[in-house]
């Protein structure tokens, strides 16, 4: 029987056309502490958000661990600064170097919506809003459907 | 640099219930037929679910970017461009209700260091036009070929709002910010629910302890006795206690 460890809702595919059977593996239980942003950049313990939420275990509502002084908006442009200041430099699809960790921003009308990380295999991860995290094949699986399209790519060395 | 400040008054009736006529300036996706078919209006993200933004694109590719304001309380809809907007201008609509409909009073001022007088003379114009345009719509928008809200029994009632609640939940629990799951329509649809939805959002609350819910519960009764909450059991209790009340 299908469970939340080795599947996905129904529903979410079709939210996303080219998240097939065989493109993808689930490799967590779902989880509401943390999401894409803080799994892509190694910090599961964290919700990473610029806008406002309720925290269900401490403190009333907040503001999701944001830099005090990070613009709060939803652009593209606002997250990529983000990630800078996590270390984090552009780059091409096909950089690819030693020692060095790649992610893949999504978006859609210049509005960031989701942030997959690249791993050792070449193979990607993603954490599905509250949803599980998986390891799909290519940037493209999560393309084409609610997550929009990958604007850019950036990579900062693995420390 | 010299300021000029303009504005426009307008005020008329339809003969419909308040709820029905209020429904329609609730839906974002009926404004580019209500205000100007010149321009593609859309909701994007907000850092806050407490206020919308809605963005509205001409076709010469001019983009004019609004704070929305819905009081549900007290009828109002309020625009608001965002603060640097090369023509800083507001509009509200306020609807009352009569015996025989609803009048919908329309206020444009706009205060703008560009020419304003014929900003205003399209406000003008824009009221105007929009007892016809009513008419053209309100047969068409969603869910105005059914019953209004107000007159399902609880039992279409509730079922209505499961169905909703279902979709809202299925189609965005991927999504990992809250100012993009409450763009999805059925979340918006639950807002125009009204207050005879609240008892139904606390079950939710409870049942899930999904914290999103308290993002539709402050815009449907503009009050939040959960403002000093520091959990969600608090927040929760908060809301029942003056749910009771």
């Amino acid at each position: 029987m299908a469970s939340e460890l080795t599947s996905l809702s129904s529903h979410i595919f079709a939210k996303f056309p080219n998240l097939v059977e065989g493109s993808y593996i689930v490799t967590s239980p779902k989880d509401r502490q943390y999401n894409c942003v803080a799994w892509a950049c190694r910090e599961s313990g964290a919700w990473i958000a610029p806008d406002l939420r309720w925290n269900i275990l401490t403190i009333g509502r907040e503001y999701g661990n944001w830099p005090e002084d990070l613009k709060k908006d939803m652009r593209l442009e606002t997250f990529m600064n983000l990630f800078e200041r996590l270390g984090f430099v552009a780059c091409s699809a096909n950089d690819q170097k030693s020692e060095w960790e790649k992610i893949a921003l999504y978006s859609q009308d210049g509005f960031f919506l989701h942030v997959a990380r690249q791993l050792a295999t070449g193979s990607w991860t993603s954490k599905l809003g509250e949803e599980q995290d998986i390891e799909h094949i290519t940037t493209t699986v999560l393309e084409g459907g609610d997550y929009g399209s990958v604007s850019i790519y950036m990579h900062r060395p693995i420390v | 640099m010299p300021i000029f400040q303009a504005e426009a008054l307008h005020t008329f009736k339809v003969p419909l219930p308040l709820s029905h006529v209020f429904a329609l300036w609730q839906n974002y996706s009926n404004y580019e037929h209500l205000i100007t078919p010149k321009y593609i209006v859309k909701q994007v993200p907000s850092v806050s679910p407490l206020i919308d933004h809605i963005l509205c694109k001409n076709l010469l590719d001019e983009e004019l970017c609004f704070d929305v304001s819905i009081l549900r309380s007290k009828y109002t809809v309020t625009w608001k461009t965002v603060r640097g907007s090369v023509t800083p201008h507001e509009a509200n609509l306020l609807f009352l209700e009569d015996i025989k409909g609803t009048a919908i009073r329309c206020h444009f001022h706009t205060n703008t260091p560009r020419e304003s007088l014929h900003v205003a003379a399209n406000a003008r114009k824009g009221f105007r036009s929009l007892p016809k345009k009513l008419k053209e719509n309100i047969i068409s928008f969603p869910g105005g070929d059914n019953l209004p809200l107000s007159l399902l029994s609880d039992d279409v009632f509730t079922m209505r709002f499961h169905e909703l609640a279902r979709t809202w939940i299925e189609e965005t629990s991927f999504h990992s910010f809250v100012s993009r799951r409450v763009l999805h329509p059925a979340f918006r649809a639950i807002l125009s629910m009204g207050p005879r939805a609240i008892p139904l959002i606390l079950d939710e609350l409870q049942r899930t302890n999904n914290s999103d819910w308290l993002w539709a519960l402050e815009p449907m009764t503009e009050k939040n006795p959960a403002i000093a909450a520091k959990t969600i059991e608090d927040a929760i209790a908060a809301w029942i206690a003056w749910d009771r009340e």
